[in-house]
């Protein structure tokens, strides 16, 4: 479904309760359709129940509520406003339930009571939120139960205006019943007023009927009383009332619609309407399938409620010879012996699943549907309005995202006159504002992480590639929550999900080590360095990539310190930070080599040993915790302090002690390593004290010469710019500013990026000019909603001005975080080592984090990687070896030789990330090409590819393409960029597979996977769809 | 000599086949008692005679005075009771024991077809030789009116019989000696249940054609109209409007005793007299002083403003214990009697009634609470001809006491209904 | 009058003034009162500061300045420098102080409040705590056609003594009765009326073919022929007629249907209860099948602010009961919506009053205070609390404010009204001074847990020293359910802090 039409369907939703008030914006947005007028609507199948007919890829022109024009080729005025269905999509006419409850009470107490009219019980004020979410548009109002005559129902719109339009018909029929339910009607006693003894008591008269025969008597005395309302022994019987309301409905031809249950009953009724020529409607009619035949020839019609109720529990129905079991089949006899019939369910809810199950008792699927829309509607006298689709009939609408009788269809969205009633996503519209609640509204789900904030998606398509090898086909997969629920061959359609049909799909790619991110900084951090830091949710580029099918980036700095590099992985086109990054670090990255040979590994043992030390040191702790019960109750904090140190003896005192040589030890090595960072490449914190010493100087300066402007340094823009102070509604729009300044010294343009979610929900690309005598910044992009100017000035060190977007003009207000501009960061520090909280006595002590080695220990856990640059055979092998000591399968980079010791490495490392080159010859072997990523596939040993760029990622598909061109298998290739990346970099929880549980980064092909002709349809990254630049 | 004479009388009083002839009785010979005081409990003049003579003939007192200045007239049998003190026979104007019972097994009181029934009479429900009726004598009790329940709101008419005797005709003094009324209270369960609004509306509605009625029977007696249909159900009515007989209400809690007053008194203009007039009914003293309405107490004494059960009705907001004959005196309510709603409470503890009265504050010094027992009754119920005091021309129903009746240590010695000797303690044993 | 300032003390003292009440006119023509307070707020122009009102005859004779209005010499003086002198609170509508609220029948248009109203219900005297003087008793909301109401002041001890208006107000209601669905009791309604017609169709028909039957059944009844002309007159309403109507003497139609049709003539204000937006449409029907839209009153409930335009366009007043802000569920995203519902009646143009109806919003100052709070400018709080109802109840040119003229019904309160932390230190109705706060013996007990003499029941002997144990002691006892209000009212109290 394409976004924006959605967007704007959304923007043309009504307000769902009908007193509220509507929020600016959609207030706007529904004048601008009134203004246009028109309004179309498009599906891939559009039923129009209307002589059965049904169009493909059918759009319905709008106005004022009425159907204007239907077609497949239809001119739309370019002044109609669009809403797409997409292709998936299917309309049928607003359902139409014959029975609702919605205005059922308290019988009267009279057996027949024409004038309780159920039109009294309509309540206009409620919604009707349920019969809507099942795509009922209109409904009969039942007005009573259990009388001969219970009242009058009525036919009327569950939403709409307040106004008269909501009343189809106010007499729609006399409702009544002369089975058993009508058969306990209690006598009636009017009690004397005054209570007196010369007035006489009275007594309770029984009232007709105990049995069928005394309600057709009944039936036809009221008949008579219609036609004499002055009998008295009549209007003693049924009271003054009955006859003359009784002949005010038959004039006005107001069919009884009786309910009967057994044969009996039913043909007494269908005799009793013949005799006496009155428009009878069967209701109920348990029994209609055996006299199918007599009720055709009768020509009355049924109202036939299935017998099964969902959602509630099984019943008995009986042991004997005889018994009616649960039938479904009585519908489909009706239809086959030409009677009509209409459906209702157990509520107006389960409509559509009422007809799933007659069909299933073998009803034509057409006569189904028309069975709860057109035929309804033609029995209760309502088909000039509703009930069909056609010219000039109420614009009622029910979306399904599949055809009406099949089972996992469900609804979308329901229209009532040309307005979106009720919407499966309604909640996930609340959160992004879309739709117009009213002002005091305040919607609890804010946060991106409530499943229900998002509408589920499933994929059904021809082959589902799992990414381990295995392949579904067919295929279906559930998304929700970001999150894949379930695969399969059979999955779950929850209510409102959107159904994505398709040739294939496969998990999204995994970059194994790429620079998409880095936006051209070649610094290299040290290795306790958090990359989070640099990374920003997705900006076009990055969507781009996406779309190519990588939505994994491995990322790690171009080249590396002798201390190594960290390394991230993360999605680009993701729109959310938080779930952005899939493990910082996941692997820590060391180079093994020297130019000096002799020193080779020497570094890397000597960090491994430390890290053994560390994780050693640990493990204690972790086992004295385990070991260690808390004592009975704390003592209170400071003053016990003293008393626990000196009291501290024996075993437990020692420990202590050593302990707490160990932890100074540990300090010195801390502060060492700190100042070592400082001298290190981080550039982080000196980065920052610049920032901040510029900071200090602007203000000094302020104070100096006020009236002098203070003359400003070469480049006052390059660098990042954002907003101070919270968010909040007073003080100015966050807004982030990267920005770089062509030439230093002097007016010039100025291009970067900026992200403001107030202007866009991308990043947008910016360019402009900067006028140094004027110290004015002026610049502008195109962001998600539409064209974006920054005019700003300069003020002392701040640049002040307004943000322009669509209509609406934003304040703000900018100050200097950094002057960097290559690598973006975060205003962010290490977490300041923070003094442990009093801990009651004898607790072990938990030993000092170490960002450096914290790598090291997770990937001796097995939870993260050790990537280790070596190239030849003869280093290859010790550093296996070293790595092997410590329990870390390591991933060999480069490792050009590896082939020659795959003996000696198999099964020790977690994989090898293979240089660019897919074939390898060499003069000495001619045409004997070699392709090591297969070779080493073949060997057990598990292959990534990586692009060790940012955009050129994409090509990773093509390279896959030619590996297999070139003998790796195709299936080798798929796990190779997908689950086998995955599972070397210890992000398998996560990402890789299309597996219950994980990250839902899917691709929609057009093919089967890494064909030359097959190209990525649609991606989604964390169950988002990635929207096309 | 006197002991002699006391030995003669006791042989020859009562044994049950004694059909009169004894002396002070119908057909007797005169009877003249002796004693130390006489508390007569006139309405008006004074209540006291010390060492006093009775004379009694034909069961009515015929003269009483001074010993000197009365003297004996020939033929007269002399009983001397020494210290003894004589008062008036006890009068209980609420009193459902005298026959079937709301304690025999069926309810027999309460006919809850209709919500009113002027017509039912507990005449017909009059069992004279109950037990009650025997401790009612030997308490003192020798006049009740026995009254339907307060099932609905007009339970029926009322019967004023004496406690005395074993059959019906003998005890009977007015019939009907009432006509009942239950303002609130009980008849709530009636029907589909009903409140005070509809039962005053429908009360209202009932008496307004009762009267109407009754108007009817005096214009045509009158001449001035046609004769009306009779309506068994609104006879009582024409004893109403007469005067010949009052209105008894069970009425408590100040909302509806005010209704009581205000209604049949106010707008109607009926004799009327509140039976038990609790639970706050006292702050209505003004407007029952306004409209001449008695005000009849019991079986509760007093209110409290802590809960007990519905005590908290009372909205006694402020004090602890309030008596209640007290709090209708200090309001100006002259007319206090006691009654007992027996058998709730037996019916010969109704001198407790007035003894608690007095233990909560009401001011005897004028006989109050003994007057409460007799004369006030009496007149509230409309037959202070014939009861309700020691005076010339009244049945001789008198009590012989040991001391002041109203002190609880003093016990009835002896009984003397319509002059005969309905009750001996020293002859039959005590029973109360 | 003396003694009535004291009735909530002592009951005795009380009953036995009642003789000087028996002609309150006598005493009112003689009794003069002068309250001054350093402000006065008349809701008529702008407050006083330090102002006089003179009352006499029980009517203000003059209001303002002190020095510009002089004090008679034989006038007793109330107030002071520190109080704030108020219009007496005005109750538009309650269904408190009787017995029950409702009788069990659907259509008893023939009852009478006066006849279960209850003149020493703990309510009335809650009325003077918090500063009403004149309250609206109608039938409860359980019923089809509930019955007359009456006006009272809360205070005296026979309802005589009480009644402003006897026989004020007829209350209908289109919520359903309890064991009746919306349907039926529509119908109910409708038949009510419909019944009426027969009843009245078949009456005239008699009359015709056989003169005075209908007189004899009154006569039979006992109905008073005379009280109103023997003669009917011609049905004056502008709903449906009866032809012929006047051909029956009125005192001939029957108890249970007269008040019914002088309810048509207009001789009533309909109060109709109107539980959900639905039955407003249902009640104006009603009121506009039946001709008595003019004299319409509409009891709402908060979320009936869904109705406001309707209520609008109909023009009849409202009487908003209990809370003031309607609090829903979105039934399609399950969101929680908010809706100040004076505020949207208010911006509607609907005239309302805010009822003290639920014991927990009793004190109509706290009512008046949260509307302010939640937006509502304080001149129309302050309206809906005298002002409106008074117009409501047709006593808009008797009370609802301080002018000259006006019956002398004022509040002294110890600050600003509104304020939380003010108290109601008297109350003077029609010149007499009612209420005074320091004699107030339940409220010191709550307040300060002193047990008034000789109350002490007998399981605490000794007084109890803190006010919330002895809120637990009373609120086992009679005296303690209005204790127990009188708590929450301090709690809404707090809560509005």
């Amino acid at each position: 479904m394409n976004g924006r039409a959605l967007a704007l369907s959304f923007s043309l939703a009504p307000l769902a309760l009908s007193a509220r008030e509507p929020g600016g914006a959609q207030e706007e947005a529904q004048e601008e359709a009134q203004a246009r007028g028109f309004l179309a609507v498009r599906a891939g199948t559009i039923h129009l129940v209307e002589e059965g007919r049904v169009l493909h890829d059918g759009t319905i022109l709008i106005k004022d509520g009425r159907i204007q024009a239907l077609g497949s080729e239809l001119d739309v005025p370019p002044s109609a406003s669009l809403v797409d269905y997409g292709p998936d999509a299917v309309i049928v006419p607003g359902l139409v339930a014959a029975f609702s409850p919605y205005a059922l009470g308290f019988p009267g107490e009279r057996t027949a009571d024409p004038a309780l009219s159920a039109l009294d019980a309509f309540d206009t004020y409620r919604v009707y939120a349920d019969a809507l979410s099942g795509g009922v548009t209109s409904a009969y109002l039942t007005p009573a139960e259990n009388r001969l005559i219970a009242g009058t129902g009525a036919m009327v719109k569950l939403a709409g205006k307040r106004e008269a339009g909501r009343v189809l018909n106010a007499t729609a029929a006399l409702h009544g019943a002369i089975d058993a339910s009508a058969r306990a009607t209690p006598g009636y006693w009017e009690p004397p007023i005054p209570v007196m003894v010369d007035v006489p008591l009275g007594y309770a008269r029984p009232q007709l009927p105990r049995t069928t025969m005394g309600a057709i008597v009944a039936l036809s005395e009221l008949l008579d009383a219609a036609e004499r309302p002055d009998d008295p022994d009549l209007a003693a019987e049924y009271g003054r009332r009955a006859g003359p309301e009784f002949a005010r409905a038959l004039a006005a031809k107001v069919p009884l619609r009786i309910s009967a249950v057994d044969g009996p009953e039913i043909r007494a009724l269908l005799e009793f309407a013949a005799e006496r020529h009155v428009p009878l409607i069967l209701d109920r009619a348990d029994a209609a399938g055996e006299l199918a035949a007599e009720i055709a020839a009768a020509g009355v019609p049924v109202i036939y409620r299935l017998p099964y109720w969902p959602n509630t529990p099984s019943l008995d129905r009986g042991k004997e010879e005889g018994e009616r079991w649960l039938v479904l089949d009585v519908p489909a006899k009706l239809a086959k012996a030409g009677a009509r019939v209409a459906i209702t369910g157990s509520a107006p809810r389960e409509l559509l699943f009422a007809a799933r199950l007659a069909s299933r008792g073998g009803l034509d699927p057409a006569i189904a549907l028309r069975a709860i829309t057109l035929t309804p509607a033609e029995i209760l006298g309502v088909a000039a309005r509703v009930g069909s689709l056609r010219e000039g009939k109420d614009a009622d609408l029910c979306v399904l995202n599949g055809e009406p009788l099949a089972s996992g269809t469900v609804v979308l969205a329901t229209w009532v006159e040309g307005e979106v009633v009720w919407r499966a996503t309604e909640r996930d519209l609340e959160k992004n504002g879309k739709t117009g609640r009213g002002k005091s509204g305040n919607g609890k789900d804010e946060n991106g992480e409530d499943e229900n904030s998002e509408r589920a998606t499933v994929i059904v398509v021809g082959e589902l590639h799992v990414g381990d090898g295995r392949i579904l086909r067919p295929g279906e997969l559930l998304m929700h929550g970001g999150r894949i629920r379930e695969v399969g061959q059979n999955v779950s359609h929850p209510l409102g999900a959107t159904v994505v049909r398709g040739q294939s799909c496969m998990p999204g790619m995994i970059d194994a080590f790429g620079h998409l991110g880095l936006e051209g900084s070649r610094k290299v951090p040290g290795t306790d360095y958090s990359l989070t830091a640099i990374v920003e949710p997705g900006d076009e580029v990055d969507r781009r990539v996406a779309l190519e099918g990588i939505t994994t980036v491995v990322l790690t700095p171009r080249g590396a310190s002798d201390s190594g590099a960290p390394v991230m992985a993360y999605k680009p086109a993701a729109t959310e930070l938080e779930r952005q990054v899939v493990g910082d670090p996941v692997a820590l990255r060391l180079r093994w080599e020297d130019p000096n040979r002799l020193k080779s590994g020497q570094n890397v043992r000597a960090l491994l040993t430390k890290a053994k030390e560390y994780r050693a040191k640990w493990i204690e702790y972790e086992q004295a915790l385990s070991r260690w019960t808390p004592p009975a109750e704390e003592p209170s904090a400071e003053e016990k302090k003293e008393g626990e140190q000196e009291s501290s003896e024996g075993k437990e005192g020692e420990k202590a002690d050593e302990k707490k040589g160990e932890d100074k030890k540990e300090e010195k090595a801390e502060e060492k390593k700190d100042e070592k960072v400082e001298k290190a490449a981080t550039d982080k914190d000196s980065e920052e004290k610049k920032a901040e010493g510029d900071k200090k100087e602007d203000s000094k300066s302020k104070k100096k010469k006020k009236d002098k402007p203070e003359e400003l340094e070469p480049d006052p823009i390059t660098g990042l710019w954002q907003s101070e102070g919270a968010p909040s509604d007073s003080s100015p729009t966050p807004l982030k500013l990267r920005a770089k300044l062509a030439k230093p010294g002097e007016s010039a343009a100025v291009e970067g990026n900026l992200r403001c979610d107030a202007a866009s929900s991308t990043l947008v690309e910016i360019e402009g000019w900067f006028d140094r005598e004027k110290r004015t910044l002026q610049v502008s992009g195109l962001g998600s909603q539409g064209w974006i100017e920054l005019t700003t000035e300069l003020k002392e060190a701040r640049l002040e001005g307004k943000l322009k977007v669509g209509g609406k003009e934003l304040e703000v207000k900018l100050v200097r975080a950094s002057k960097e501009y290559a690598v973006a960061k975060r205003p962010e520090r290490k977490p300041k080592k923070e003094e442990p909280a009093k801990e009651p006595k004898g607790k072990p002590r938990e030993p000092k984090r170490d960002d450096k080695l914290e790598p090291l220990r997770r990937a001796m856990d097995g939870k993260a990687a050790l990537v280790i640059e070596v190239e030849r055979a003869i280093d290859i092998v010790p550093c296996v070896e070293a790595c092997a000591e410590v329990g870390i399968r390591p991933i060999l980079h480069g490792a050009a030789e590896a082939h020659l010791v795959l003996e000696e490495i198999v099964g020790k490392v977690a994989g090898i990330l293979l240089s660019p080159a897919v074939v390898v010859g060499s003069k000495k072997e001619g045409t004997n090409y070699r392709t090591p990523y297969a070779d080493l596939q073949r060997a057990g040993i598990r292959v990534a590819f990586l692009s060790e760029a940012e955009e050129g990622a994409i090509d990773l598909p093509l390279r896959a393409a030619f590996a297999i061109a070139n003998g790796m298998s195709a299936a080798g290739a798929l796990r190779a960029l997908t689950a086998d990346a995955a599972a070397m970099m210890a992000i398998d929880e996560r990402v890789g597979m299309l597996a219950a549980g994980l990250d839902a980064d899917v691709l929609l092909l057009d093919g089967p996977p890494l064909e030359p002709g097959t190209s990525v349809l649609r991606a989604w990254v964390n169950g988002e769809e990635v929207e096309k630049p | 000599m006197i002991s002699a004479a006391l030995v003669l009388a006791l042989a020859r009083v009562g044994d049950p086949t004694d059909d009169g002839g004894e002396p002070g009785a119908k057909g007797g010979s005169g009877l003249a008692l002796f004693a130390a005081k006489v508390l007569a409990c006139p309405y008006e003049g004074p209540q006291a005679i010390d060492h006093a003579v009775v004379l009694i003939e034909d069961g009515k007192i015929r003269a009483l005075g001074e010993r000197g200045e009365l003297e004996v007239p020939a033929g007269y049998e002399v009983l001397d009771l020494g210290d003894a003190w004589l008062t008036p026979g006890f009068i209980d104007l609420h009193c459902h024991a005298a026959g079937a019972s709301l304690f025999s097994g069926v309810n027999d009181l309460n006919d809850m077809v209709y919500l009113v029934n002027p017509g039912l009479r507990a005449s017909s429900a009059v069992e004279p030789w109950v037990w009650d009726m025997r401790q009612a004598i030997a308490g003192g009790v020798t006049t009740v009116l026995y009254i339907p329940g307060s099932g609905t709101n007009i339970g029926g008419q009322g019967v004023l019989v004496k406690t005395a005797f074993n059959s019906y005709e003998e005890n009977l003094v007015r019939d009907p000696g009432s006509m009942k009324l239950a303002q609130w209270g009980n008849p709530e369960g009636w029907g589909p249940g009903v409140a005070m609004s509809f039962e005053n509306w429908n009360t209202r509605t009932t008496l307004k054609r009762g009267v109407a009625y009754a108007k009817r029977w005096l214009d045509y007696e009158r001449d001035k109209g046609p004769q009306p249909r009779r309506n068994i159900e609104f006879d009582v009515f024409r004893d109403l409007v007469d005067g010949q007989i009052a209105i008894s209400v069970h009425t408590q809690v100040y909302q509806v005793v005010l209704m009581t007053i205000t209604m049949i008194a106010g707008e109607f203009h009926l004799p009327v007299f509140t039976d038990h007039s609790e639970i706050g009914g006292w702050l209505a003293a003004p407007e029952a002083v306004k409209h001449g309405v008695p005000a009849i107490i019991g079986p509760r004494t007093t209110d409290h403003n802590y809960n007990r059960g519905f005590i908290a009705w009372a909205r006694n907001k402020h004090e602890g214990v309030r008596g209640l004959a007290a709090g209708w005196q200090e309001l100006g309510q002259k007319e206090i009697g006691f009654n007992t709603d027996s058998p709730f409470v037996p019916e010969e503890e109704l001198p407790v009634q007035a003894t608690m009265g007095v233990r909560y504050g009401l001011d005897d010094s004028g006989l109050a609470a003994l007057r409460g027992l007799t004369i006030v009754p009496a007149r509230a119920a409309k037959i202070d001809a014939e009861v309700g005091s020691l005076e010339p021309g009244k049945d001789a129903d008198i009590l012989v006491c040991d001391g002041y009746p109203v002190d609880p240590r003093t016990t009835v010695r002896m009984v003397f209904v319509d002059g005969r000797r309905a009750y001996d303690a020293e002859r039959e044993g005590r029973r109360w | 009058m003396k003694s009535l300032r004291v009735s909530l003390v002592h009951p005795v003292l009380l009953c036995a003034a009642l003789a000087a009440l028996d002609a309150p006119a006598r005493a009112q023509s003689e009794a003069k009162l002068v309250i001054e307070a350093g402000r006065i707020v008349t809701q008529a122009g702008p407050d006083i500061e330090n102002g006089r009102i003179v009352i006499a005859g029980g009517r203000i004779v003059a209001v303002g300045k002190a020095e510009e209005v002089e004090k008679p010499w034989d006038a007793t003086v109330l107030g002071g420098p520190d109080f704030v002198a108020f219009p007496g609170f005005v109750e538009a509508h309650t269904s408190q102080g009787m017995d029950r609220p409702n009788e069990n029948i659907d259509v008893a248009p023939f009852l009478d409040i006066r006849d279960s109203i209850d003149p020493v219900a703990y309510f009335f005297e809650d009325c003077l705590r918090y500063g009403l003087t004149t309250v609206n008793v109608q039938q409860g909301a359980n019923c089809v056609i509930g019955g007359r109401g009456m006006i009272v002041r809360p205070v005296g001890m026979t309802v005589e003594q009480m009644t402003v208006r006897p026989l004020f107000g007829m209350k209908l209601s289109t919520r359903p009765k309890s064991g009746k669905s919306r349907a039926t009791q529509m119908q109910a309604l409708r038949f009510a009326f419909q019944d009426l017609k027969y009843y009245l169709d078949d009456l005239v028909e008699k009359e015709k073919d056989s003169q005075g039957l209908a007189k004899r059944e009154a006569l039979f009844q006992g109905r008073d022929l005379e009280a109103e002309k023997a003669q009917g007159r011609p049905m004056n309403t502008t709903g449906w007629k009866i032809a012929d109507l006047e051909l029956i003497p009125r005192g001939a139609l029957e108890e249970r249907y007269a008040p019914l049709l002088e309810l048509l003539e207009g001789r009533y204000t309909a109060f109709f209860q109107c539980g959900d937006p639905l039955d407003v449409a249902h009640a104006l029907e009603v009121a506009r099948a039946n001709g008595i839209l003019a004299k319409t009153v509409l009891v709402i409930e908060e979320d009936c602010w869904k109705a406001a335009d309707l209520i609008a366009e109909a023009g009849v007043p409202v009487v908003l009961e209990g809370m003031l802000v309607d609090v829903q569920r979105d039934p399609i995203t399950g969101e929680e919506i908010e809706t100040f519902t004076p505020g949207v009646l208010h911006e509607k143009g609907v005239r309302f009053a805010l009822s003290s109806e639920d014991p927990n919003t009793r004190a109509p100052a706290f009512q008046a205070a949260l509307a302010i709070g939640r937006g509502l400018e304080r001149a129309v709080a302050l309206d809906a609390v005298t002002r409106v109802p008074a117009e409501i109840l047709g006593l808009g040119n008797e009370i609802g404010s301080l002018e000259k003229g006006k019956l002398g019904n004022v509040v002294l309160f110890s600050g600003d009204p509104l304020s939380i932390t003010s108290w109601v230190e008297h109350v003077v109705i029609e010149g007499k001074p009612v209420y005074e706060r320091s004699k107030d013996v339940r409220n010191k007990h709550l307040l300060e847990g002193v047990q008034p003499p000789g109350t002490a029941p007998p399981s605490a002997a000794e007084p109890a020293k803190d006010p919330e144990h002895e809120g637990e002691k009373a609120g086992e006892s009679g005296a303690g359910e209005k204790d127990e209000k009188d708590e929450k009212a301090e709690k809404k109290k707090d809560e509005g802090r």
